[in-house]
């Protein structure tokens, strides 16, 4: 008798180690991400593709001082200066970029140029779908990574993850 | 331009003073600003054609002194001083009530274009303070019904009587008084030739040029141990000898007349009443050191003494005391007066030639000294109008006689005007080494309305501050820096026990930013951040850490400049942090003494 | 300059001691000696300040701490710059400047290359103590090329010093005092002056900025090319910042070379010629009366063939060659030698701007030593300026003028007819007739001459002065020529010191084309075309016998191609028909066949039968010759898109040529070649290659053999395009930058002196 009850107990313990991931777990959110049926979830800090962001007038917040040109370990950025005037008022001080490419063929994403930049204009998006046909494609201009203005009506909940597509 | 006639020869006649026609470009300027109210681009443009000056010079000149400006302004010119002793007496209240009577602010104009309204640094009327300026008159002691009728009769077209010598300077000698230099104060007419002749004048000058030769003079005044009474106090005797003897070029003498030390008026009443003292003793400092030429630098704001120096000294043009062959000795010696235009900054000696020159007003590199290469990079030299006006007494005296006055290498008396909290502020004549309590409580009547002694300018505001503790203290160049102070230029502040020292210290920075030249770094930016911090910090808005701060600025100035300008800003406010901490934390806790009307203007 | 023994002092700075001259200031002892004494206000040449307070040092025995700018060196001191008193000092001051400084580096256009963020990175402090409101003033335009911000202002009064002490031009002035000073320019809120930016180029920080350069990129995304100045004679350095394959600036970047750092409006601003949108860009032949666009190969064969068939009908006396002032040595020698070898015709001249000839031949054999460089200048005791405008026509030379009067208190005298602004600076000037610089200096030398008595006074004192002198160098303009050169040189051989000379041309080339041998009479090196050994010694060189006959000269050339004379006339980069003055409505009547290698569609470029276009000086390799013969390169600062250099196209023609049996085809490929070829053959150019391959310059002193006495020349061959400072002959029309300028329409100083203040005053 006394056996049985031992065995009993036993497989008991035993079966607990066994399924014990398996309950925790079943209880659990799901971590996989069903991309690309659904969208990808991100860190915050996530290093995607490059946004370039305006002011709250919707002036450029870059200033064309070539401070992440020159912190780009893979000399990926490309960045032509002019100077704003009167009547053509890009960004807040007296000089704007007049062509700001990054080539993501050469990209590490190490996020040296968003700290080298010192007026926060250049941040990382989440976006990470680069992939093209065309190598040539792969060379992003100043109008693809600024941000939209004025800012689109829908916008995405920026406290939560955001999926694909939403923010760049 | 076609120039009014009597200011054509006015303009002829200065371009004829200077070796350099350049010389004569700020007292055209100011002569013009007086016909004309302001300085026109066609006025600037003819006085430029007349001196060969390009318009860069001539504006850049313009723009460094204070009395000139470009716009108009109202006809007559309300200039209110504010600073320490004025402050201590009541000079931002008159500011305030100026204010309101006229329903202008600082630097603007009625719109009837009567009156403009400024608030300016010390003109030299500190015992007589609270005081202003309208125009170049001077009216002193204000008090809200004086300052009212003042203004009322310049609405109405006349012209009030101005205060015509300074308040305080005729007394009854005070105890303990020896007036050598101030002998002539209060004689009727002293100003005259007659007089000073009668009372024993140019009899120096005849002594000097008939019985001595130069290097009697100089040893004759080492004897005296008379020591320079601007501020700085190097021994006159010792500067003269420094003048090369054999240079082939012209030696000049000047006589700094900018007296412009933040409570200092004892210049201004010693050329108002005995002008030709310094005519005398400036021949006899060129018969010293070989000169033929004399200039005397007054500052912009003393036009009327500068009419007085010029009705004396064509007296002694015509008596034979100046120009060719003196009493036939066949010494010449021609002397002119010479006009500031409002810059502190000039009465520093080497920028105070540069001015003569008719240049911006900037302290030179030394070496050179100016007893090599001053004027014209000619060997000059540079005294106090009070240093020149005693030559006369110790040669006719003898440097022995002069000495015996004073105290060992501090020799002879000097004249201190007294100002803020006492009941009889004035110029007195002290011999050096009296007991500054003394000086206080038995010659200045104490400390007013019974208060006590909180703390004490010695020399002006250039000079740390002394507390009351410290008054009991020999007035002589050197045991005043025994304890860590200047005996400086004789203009001595006494503060009661309800002065705020943090305002103190504000008002003072605010003299320094105001008149800082601008040319070396540290003097330039450190006045102004002292000013923007303690106007920060007296208004309620400190930090601790600003306390500290305050120290350290001055500090990093201290030493570092070109000229003096940057210790004067820096001394006394490092004293006051130091002396007064309490007061800077009481601040920090919303507490200060006096807070005056809402006038904290900004001196820009 | 006398040359006293000066006196070695030791004294002690770090605890290395230092021997220097006496009267040395500490801060450049310590420059010497390798170690950093920082300042901002301190500049060599230029007054002392003592204002920045950044050069504080502790001296042994002083209570305060000194300034090592006005500190002199004197025997036994001892001075430390390296303890924590000073470096604290200059903490503090750094802290001080800072305080109204704005901190916008990302934006300043001297972030990168900005003496303030240099020494705030190694001796300031991380963070501010100063928390209060900074001073803000608006930025001012005071001219479309000069720009300034007030608050960045540091005032060191660098540029108020270099406008006034340099330039002589007092243009800027310091306005009102204290912490609200800043910079003032002369007319109320612009600038009316030379526009020659160095005010721009002395500023440490970026309160003064250019027009031309502002806000288009960052010091360290350029490439730097250090080349000669395509302009004036005078063959300044400059440092061309290319980005793109752009020129974006010109400046002398590392104050290298004969200029320092000096350079004018053109050297400065005036390199966007080479982007302007008249630009010829392809080859142009004329088919049914018009130019069109055609391929290089169908140009060359054009040329080729067309020359060839010139050349069979009507000879080579009927050939014409007009070379240039602005190529290089390399394409001039080419030049030559396809005129006398390929065309086999000496008919080839150029526009002469002095008389390189006429000294040269005066000098002969003396040359080498009597021939003054642009330093020498500076360290003459005396300077004779004789018909030049050298403010405005050789702006170096004035600048070195200036220099020699102010730094060694040297003696300018100047024989010109009308005002001149170096008349501030002269010791004695004689105003003459216009014309008759010439015969004053034939009463110079002989004592006769018809100049009247009041200008014969003046010349005589002139003399006398001049007998006193040391060391004289002699600068003369083209108005002095032939003769009067000779004259000149008999002058100045019988003065009792030392004497130099230096003739002054127009443009970057001038020299180098005349030592080339760019005249119908002369082969390179001034060797006479009479001599049969010379002739032999370059026909053997150049592999065909050089015709005996002398060539016609410019003037000539152009009135035989209008009478039909002339048939077929080649010009690189020259444009005659207006230099000469010629008349043609829209073709030259006589010609066969005009050939043009030029940039833009010059007067003579339109009438042209074939167009080739050219590269410019900054677009290609070679060498300039400035007009004192120091020797310098050029270098392909950008590739020119489309255009090709002279000597390509000269060497590519030669081949084609060749081939048809017109002279002997070359062996060289690059002007690397030619120049060895010319170092070796043309007499005075033996200079050293390792000082030009490092960027410095040779003096050549190109000279015949003997002197010649019989040497003359028409007044209508020598003559100068006075241009000044915003006119550089055709070129300048195309420098936009330049001419956008107010003074380059007003020109002040053609006018009344004594109405224009600025520069009369």
């Amino acid at each position: 008798m006394a056996s049985v009850v031992k065995e009993f107990f036993r497989t008991f313990v035993i079966l607990y180690k066994g399924f014990k991931v398996t309950f925790i777990t079943m209880f659990k959110k799901p971590t996989t991400e069903n991309y690309p049926a659904e969208p990808v979830h991100f860190q915050a800090r996530y290093r995607g593709i490059h946004v370039l962001q305006r002011d709250e007038n919707g002036l450029e917040k870059c200033v064309a001082c070539f401070l992440c040109a020159a912190a780009c370990p893979a000399n990926c950025i490309y960045i032509e200066a002019a100077e704003n005037t009167a009547d053509n008022r890009i960004s807040d001080a007296d000089r704007y970029a007049k062509v700001y490419n990054i080539d993501y063929s050469r990209c590490i994403f190490c996020g040296y140029c968003v700290e080298a930049c010192p007026t926060d204009a250049i941040t990382h998006g989440h976006g990470f779908e680069l992939a093209p046909y065309d190598i040539n494609a792969m060379i992003y201009r100043k109008e693809k990574l600024l941000e939209p203005w004025p800012p689109p009506k829908a916008t995405p909940r920026p406290s939560t993850p955001s999926p694909v597509g939403a923010t760049r | 331009m076609q120039v009014p006639a009597q200011l054509d020869a006015k303009f002829n006649q200065l371009v004829g003073r200077y070796p350099v026609k350049r010389s004569a470009l700020i007292p055209m300027m100011m002569y013009a600003q007086d016909e004309f109210g302001h300085l026109s681009d066609e006025i600037l443009d003819e006085i430029a054609r007349r001196l060969g000056l390009n318009m860069t010079e001539v504006t850049e000149t313009l723009s460094y002194y204070s009395m000139l400006h470009r716009k108009p302004i109202g006809k007559n010119h309300v200039q209110v001083c504010t600073n320490t002793s004025c402050q201590l007496r009541g000079g931002f209240e008159t500011l305030a009530h100026v204010e309101k009577r006229l329903g202008i602010g600082n630097r603007q104009t009625t719109p009837n274009g009567i009156f403009s309204l400024e608030e300016v640094e010390c003109m030299g009327a500190c015992s007589g303070a609270p005081a202003m300026q309208v125009n170049y008159d001077f009216y002193e002691n204000l008090t809200p019904e004086k300052v009212d009728t003042i203004l009322d009769q310049f609405a109405a077209g006349k012209r009030p009587a101005p205060v015509p010598v300074i308040s305080g300077s005729l007394h009854e000698p005070a105890p303990g008084e020896n007036r050598v230099i101030s002998q002539r104060f209060g004689v009727r007419d002293s100003r005259t030739l007659k007089v000073y002749r009668d009372l024993e004048g140019y009899q120096a000058l005849e002594k000097a040029l008939k019985e001595m030769t130069a290097d009697q003079i100089i040893d004759e005044v080492k004897k005296s141990s008379l020591r320079g009474r601007g501020g700085a106090g190097f021994p006159t005797g010792m500067k003269w000898s420094f003048v090369p003897k054999n240079s082939p070029k012209p030696k000049y003498v000047v006589a700094n007349a900018d007296e412009s030390e933040p409570g200092t008026s004892k210049d201004r009443p010693l050329m108002e009443m005995d002008p030709h003292a310094l005519i005398e003793g400036s021949v006899i400092a060129g018969k010293a050191i070989g000169s033929n030429q004399g200039y005397i630098y007054v500052r912009g704001e003393y036009r009327y003494i500068l009419d007085i120096l010029d009705v004396a000294i064509e007296e002694a043009y015509k008596a034979g005391y100046l120009g060719k062959n003196i009493l036939g000795t066949g010494f010449d010696f021609e002397l002119c007066t010479h006009t500031g235009a409002g810059a502190y900054e000039c009465g520093e000696e080497t920028a105070l030639l540069d001015s003569l020159e008719g240049k911006r007003g900037y302290p030179r590199i030394k070496p050179p000294f100016p007893a090599v290469a001053g004027l014209y990079q000619c060997p000059t030299v540079v005294n106090n109008v009070e240093t020149l006006s005693t030559v006369p007494l110790i040669i006719r005296k003898g440097g022995d006689w002069y000495a015996s006055l004073g105290v060992p290498k501090n020799g002879g008396t000097r004249l201190y005007s007294i100002s803020g909290h006492v009941n009889r502020p004035g110029i007195y004549e002290l011999p050096l080494g009296f007991n500054l309590n003394r000086i206080i409580n038995e010659v200045a009547g104490g400390v007013a309305n019974g208060k006590k002694l909180k703390a004490v300018l010695p020399g002006g505001t250039s000079c740390p501050l002394l507390k009351a503790d410290e008054c009991d203290v020999a007035m002589d160049y050197d045991s005043v820096a025994k304890i860590g102070s200047m005996l400086g230029s004789g203009g001595l502040v006494v503060m009661d026990e309800d002065t705020c020292m943090v305002d103190v210290a504000r008002r003072i920075a605010h003299f320094y930013a105001h008149e800082s030249c601008g040319w070396c770094i540290p003097c330039r930016e450190g006045t102004a951040w002292l000013r923007k911090l303690l106007d920060r910090f007296h208004e309620g808005g400190g930090r601790q850490e600003d306390i500290p701060l305050i120290d350290e600025v001055s500090q990093n100035i201290l030493g570092n400049t070109l000229c003096a300008l940057g210790d004067a800003a820096a001394l006394p406010t490092m004293s006051i942090v130091r002396k007064w901490r309490g007061e800077f934390e009481d601040h920090l806790r919303g507490k200060c003494l006096h807070k005056p009307a809402d006038v904290l203007t900004v001196a820009h | 300059m006398a040359e006293t023994e000066t006196k070695l002092i030791s004294f002690t700075l770090n605890g290395q001691k230092l021997s220097v001259p006496a009267g040395t200031l500490v801060i450049e002892a310590a420059k010497q000696a390798g170690i950093e004494v920082p300042s901002f206000c301190y500049y060599p040449g230029l007054a002392l300040q003592a204002a920045c307070r950044m050069c504080l040092v502790e001296v042994e025995k002083q209570r305060k701490l000194a300034t090592a700018c006005t500190l002199v060196a004197e025997d036994g001191m001892v001075v430390h710059a390296d303890t924590p008193a000073v470096h604290k000092a200059r903490k503090d001051m750094l802290e001080f400047v800072l305080t109204n400084h704005p901190l916008d580096c990302p934006v300043c256009d001297k972030g990168g290359e900005c003496e303030l963020q240099d020494m705030t990175f190694t001796y300031g402090i991380d963070h501010s103590r100063f928390i209060e409101e900074k001073l803000h003033y608006p930025e001012e335009k005071w001219s479309p090329i000069v720009f300034y911000d007030a608050p960045r202002c540091i005032l060191c009064f660098r540029c108020v010093r270099v406008c006034d002490e340099g330039m002589d031009v007092k243009a800027l002035g310091v306005g009102a005092r204290g912490v609200t000073s800043v910079i003032i320019p002369n007319e109320s809120g612009q600038l009316a002056c030379e526009e020659c930016g160095m005010c721009i180029d002395i500023c440490p920080v970026g309160a003064l900025t250019s027009g031309t350069y502002r806000y288009q990129t960052r010091p360290w995304e350029m490439k730097y090319f250090g080349t000669a100045c395509a302009h004036c004679s005078n063959g300044c350095k400059t440092t061309l910042s290319i980005r793109n394959n752009e020129i974006l600036r010109a400046n002398n970047r590392d104050h290298s070379g004969i200029n320092g750092e000096f350079l004018c409006a053109k050297g400065r601003f005036g390199y966007d010629f080479t982007t302007n949108a008249e630009r010829i860009r392809q080859p142009l032949v004329r088919k049914g009366g018009t130019l069109q666009p055609a391929s290089w190969e169908d140009a060359i064969e054009e040329i080729a063939r067309r020359l060839k068939q010139a050349h069979d009908t009507h000879g080579a006396a009927a050939m014409g060659v007009i070379g240039s002032n602005h190529i290089t040595n390399e394409e001039s020698y080419l030049l030559n030698r396809f005129a006398r070898t390929t065309l086999g015709t000496n008919n080839i001249d150029h526009h002469r701007t002095a008389d390189y000839a006429g000294l040269a031949t005066a000098l002969g054999s003396k040359a080498k030593d009597s021939m003054a460089t642009m330093a020498q200048i500076e360290g003459a005791s005396a300077i004779v300026l004789i018909a030049n405008d050298a403010t405005q026509q050789n702006p170096l030379v004035a600048w070195q003028i200036r220099a020699a009067v102010r730094h060694h208190a040297a003696h300018l005298y100047i024989i010109h007819a009308g005002p001149l602004k170096l008349q501030r600076q002269a010791a004695q000037s004689v105003d003459v007739p216009a014309g008759a610089e010439g015969r004053a200096v034939g009463w110079l030398a002989t004592g006769s001459g018809d100049l009247g008595g009041k200008i014969t006074g003046e010349l005589e004192k002139f003399k006398e002065a001049l007998a006193k002198e040391k060391d004289v160098v002699i600068l003369f303009g083209a108005n002095v020529r032939g003769a009067a050169v000779r004259n000149l040189v008999k002058f100045g051989s019988g003065l009792s010191g030392q004497t130099r000379y230096m003739s002054l041309g127009d443009y970057s080339n001038s020299r180098g084309a005349a030592d080339m041998g760019v005249f119908p009479d002369r082969l390179p090196g001034y060797a006479p075309l009479s001599d049969a050994n010379e002739r032999g010694r370059w026909g053997k060189l150049w592999g065909k016998e050089i015709p005996p006959k002398p060539g016609v000269n410019a003037r000539q050339m152009m009135q035989a191609a209008l009478e039909g004379k002339l048939k077929a006339l080649y010009v690189v980069g020259a444009n005659p028909l207006k230099t000469f003055g010629v008349k043609a409505p829209d073709k030259i009547a006589g010609l066969d066949l005009l050939v043009v290698q030029d940039m833009f569609m010059t007067e003579t470029a339109q009438r042209a039968d074939v167009i080739l276009p050219a590269a410019s000086t900054y677009e290609k390799d070679g060498t300039l010759t400035n007009t004192a013969g120091e020797i310098q390169m050029v270098r392909r600062a950008v590739d020119a898109q489309g255009p090709r250099s002279d000597f390509d196209l000269l060497r590519i023609l030669i081949h084609q040529l060749a081939q048809l049996g017109l002279g002997a085809a070359m062996k060289h490929r690059t002007p690397e070649a030619v120049l060895e070829e010319i170092r070796q053959n043309v007499r005075g150019y033996d200079v050293s290659i390792a000082g030009l391959l490092t960027g410095g310059t040779e003096q050549a002193t190109s000279a015949p053999a003997a002197a010649d006495g019989s040497y003359d020349v028409a007044a209508d061959l020598v003559f100068s395009s006075q241009d000044d400072l915003f006119t550089s002959g055709t070129l300048g029309r195309y420098c936009s930058k330049l001419n956008s300028t107010k003074e380059s329409k007003e020109r002040p100083w053609s006018s009344s002196p004594t109405t224009q203040s600025w520069w009369s005053r």
